[in-house]
């Protein structure tokens, strides 16, 4: 009788576990079946997706190239500023390097989403005058609207200002826009050539400075 | 021997419960965050910076 009653308690046992099993195994599977894609939510059928915006960042005019000049040495501080504008002819003054055909920057955002724009120099004007006692050295850039409302928000540069460049990426636009009315803008560059340039080192050499431009999906 | 093919039977129940626990998990699921990877571009400023010319000795 006692062994029936070991055999009837350990039979019990046994379904009760395989039901806790079966009900778990249950349990388990429907989660994950909820947890995979394609799988509809509602009676409905309703499947949500989103849809990743492209961005597609291009300098449409890429290239500014002064070619060679000399900064005028009359004057009691002799410097020379090269200014680009824009789709306007450039200026220069206190030298004689050639305006012709040099134009700022155009960037243009051809995504499908607004982004932020960074730029980020490899040079400042160090790196292009040498230590120049004089303090006249300057190398600078701005942002215009090409297409008017492209940029807005500009993180910590204004537009239409020129900001020295120091290296660091600099965040020009916080919303540069992607609709085709709203999407160039100008980058121009100030270039201030002191007379007491370190001519041993950057005399008759080609001072290459390269603009990158880095866009992330706008907040 | 019929208590212990029962006894055997409850082990493996239990057995299975810990593997469907452990291997049905729904954290196993990677989740796949949007991924924004930014867009670059370059352009180039160049000048070149001649020294003036010497004036001839007298």
């Amino acid at each position: 009788m006692e062994q029936k009653n070991i055999l009837m308690i350990l039979a019990v046992a046994a379904v009760l576990v395989a039901l806790v099993n079966v009900s778990i195994t249950f349990l388990k599977v429907n989660d994950f079946r909820n947890a995979l894609t394609g799988f509809a939510s509602s009676d409905t059928g309703t499947v949500n997706i989103t849809v990743l915006g492209t961005l597609d960042l291009n300098f449409v005019r890429d290239t500014i190239d002064w070619g060679a000049g000399v900064v005028y040495t009359n004057g009691t501080e002799p410097n020379a500023t090269l200014t680009t504008r824009g789709n306007g002819q450039a200026l220069v003054v206190g030298g004689n390097w050639s305006a012709t055909n040099v134009y700022g920057f155009v960037i243009a955002n051809n995504g499908s989403v607004n982004v932020t724009l960074n730029l980020t120099s490899n040079k400042n004007a160090t790196d292009l005058f040498g230590v120049a006692p004089s303090g006249l050295s300057q190398f600078k850039w701005n942002i215009t609207n090409k297409d008017t409302g492209s940029c807005s928000g500009a993180g910590g540069s204004g537009l239409n200002t020129f900001y020295s460049i120091n290296k660091t990426t600099d965040i020009m636009c916080l919303q540069f826009g992607s609709a085709a009315s709203t999407n160039e803008i100008f980058l121009d560059f100030l270039i201030q050539v002191p007379g007491d340039y370190d001519a041993a080192a950057k005399a008759n050499v080609e001072q290459e400075v390269v603009i990158s431009a880095n866009a992330t999906v706008a907040p | 021997m019929l208590v212990v093919l029962i006894v055997a039977a409850i082990l493996l129940s239990v057995v299975s419960i810990a593997v469907t626990i452990s291997t049905l998990n729904t954290k196993m699921i990677p989740k796949l965050n949007p991924i924004t990877i930014p867009d670059e571009s370059t352009g180039k400023v160049s000048l070149i910076i001649n020294e003036p010319p010497v004036a001839p000795a007298e």
